[in-house]
């Protein structure tokens, strides 16, 4: 394999803000897909709080802290704001009905859960009326290409191209805790295909998976619990 | 900023704005090797949460060995320490409070009358899953803890295994965060199940049964 092209800090300095630019102009190629499934009739009433809680069952699977934040984040703000509990007080507060191995799996399993003593009434006093259970994960699913680079008392520089697919699937199953059933599911994939050229310096076209289907999913609960009314 | 005072000067040339990038990447560089090459004590703070479980009618002694107390896990060829002994007693003290209505600390398996019970929690062993080992992105830790019921004179009532475990994402350079989050998180599983399980025990029940005490 050839050596990659040698050049001086200050001109590497200067391609590295122009790739900066077009990167950040140009994004990956991405496909995404939201779909829902509407069980009952939602409704927020004020006072209603709604808790987003992550999937934690033993298992290879399990989203992302970041992508927690970026749900929680999204549905506290805008016009109507959600009553969101955060995760950790609640599951605090519940101790230890939703830990991973305790929490229940489907929503048949909530009258036996509030049966249990002082249960019910620490739901109660909570005011949550809807929790979110998100599953899911990003993947990195194939890739390829090679990359190369170089340093010397010079300069430094890459050559090459690489790529590789993302595919980020979540799932959102709310359940009504009035009602004791599951509202609805919500799912949000989107595959992507990110591109790392480098002439000299690498130029980054990310395709940011997990933020589109984050922004998809939110934007859906959202719809979900309001237009349900 | 000022130069380095010593170790990279006499690596690096008079300092100028085009060598600077250069310096501060020598330099973390240097701390990276450094940090690599000391040991790491694995973070086990915060509060945890009281159960929401029925207290048992009962007046239970509280026993910690000191093999409990002092409960440390290291191994010889890595840089990681995990203190378990003082989280875990704190754990423990927090979930036996609310699961019996009296729980007083002891220092004997026989502390006579005035007690229904002796509960002597132990930690058997204590062993991680690193990502690099497991190919998975998660640090996995297992607890496995021996629970030992004594009636009053010191004789056994029951005597179990409980296996826990915890996990949690792999964190770039911050290897003893993760091995700690996933340490308290195996330990609050251990938590949960001690403080929903206890009354079912098959040995346990058949005692409150006994006694009337359900």
């Amino acid at each position: 394999m050839s050596d990659p092209a040698v050049y001086s800090s200050a001109a590497v300095c200067r391609i590295a803000a122009i790739t900066l630019c077009v990167s950040t102009l140009v994004a990956g190629c991405m496909t995404s897909r939201v779909e829902e499934i509407r069980q009952t009739a939602t409704g927020i009433t004020a006072g209603d709080a709604i808790v987003i809680l992550t999937r934690r069952d033993h298992t290879e699977i399990e989203p992302e802290e970041s992508f927690h934040g970026c749900i929680e984040k999204q549905l506290s703000r805008g016009q109507k704001p959600f009553d969101l509990r955060p995760q950790a007080e609640f599951v605090d507060y519940m101790f230890p009905w939703f830990e991973p191995r305790l929490a229940p799996a489907t929503p048949d399993a909530l009258p036996e859960l509030l049966k249990q003593p002082g249960v019910a009434e620490k739901i109660t006093a909570s005011g949550v009326r809807y929790i979110v259970w998100v599953d899911g994960t990003t993947e990195v699913m194939d890739g390829g290409g090679s990359l190369s680079c170089t340093a010397g008392p010079t300069g430094a520089g890459c050559f090459g191209f690489t790529w590789w697919d993302k595919d980020s699937d979540y799932e959102a199953s709310i359940w009504d805790l009035h009602n004791l059933e599951s509202a609805g599911t919500i799912s949000a994939d989107v595959e992507g295909t990110s591109y790392m050229p480098a002439i000299v310096v690498p130029i980054p076209l990310i395709a940011r998976t997990q933020s589109v289907a984050c922004k998809g999913l939110a934007r859906q609960i959202e719809r979900f619990l309001v237009a349900g009314q | 900023m000022q130069p380095a005072q010593h170790g990279t000067d006499a690596l690096v040339p008079a300092p100028s704005t085009g060598y600077r990038p250069r310096l501060a990447l020598i330099s973390a560089i240097a701390m990276a090797l450094a940090a690599c090459s000391s040991n790491i004590s694995v973070p086990l703070k915060g509060q945890f949460p009281e159960p929401i479980v029925g207290a048992l009618p009962l007046s239970m002694g509280i026993l910690y060995q000191d093999e409990l107390r002092t409960f440390r896990h290291e191994e010889p060829d890595s840089r990681l320490k995990v203190e378990l002994g003082p989280p875990n007693v704190k754990l423990f003290d927090q979930i036996f409070s609310k699961m019996f209505e009296q729980a007083v600390p002891v220092t004997t398996q026989q502390p006579g009358p005035g007690f229904d019970a002796v509960v002597e929690p132990m930690i058997e062993t204590f062993e991680y899953l690193e990502p690099a080992i497991s190919g998975s992105e998660f640090y996995a830790v297992t607890i496995r803890y021996r629970i030992s019921v004594y009636d009053p004179s010191g004789g056994v009532i029951a005597s179990w295994s409980l296996v826990a475990y915890g996990k949690s994402r792999s964190r770039a350079l911050n290897s003893g965060q993760s091995l700690g989050e996933a340490t308290l998180r195996a330990m609050r599983d251990a938590a949960a199940i001690l403080s929903t399980e206890f009354k079912d025990q098959k040995q346990v029940k058949a005692w409150l049964l006994a006694r009337n005490t359900q």
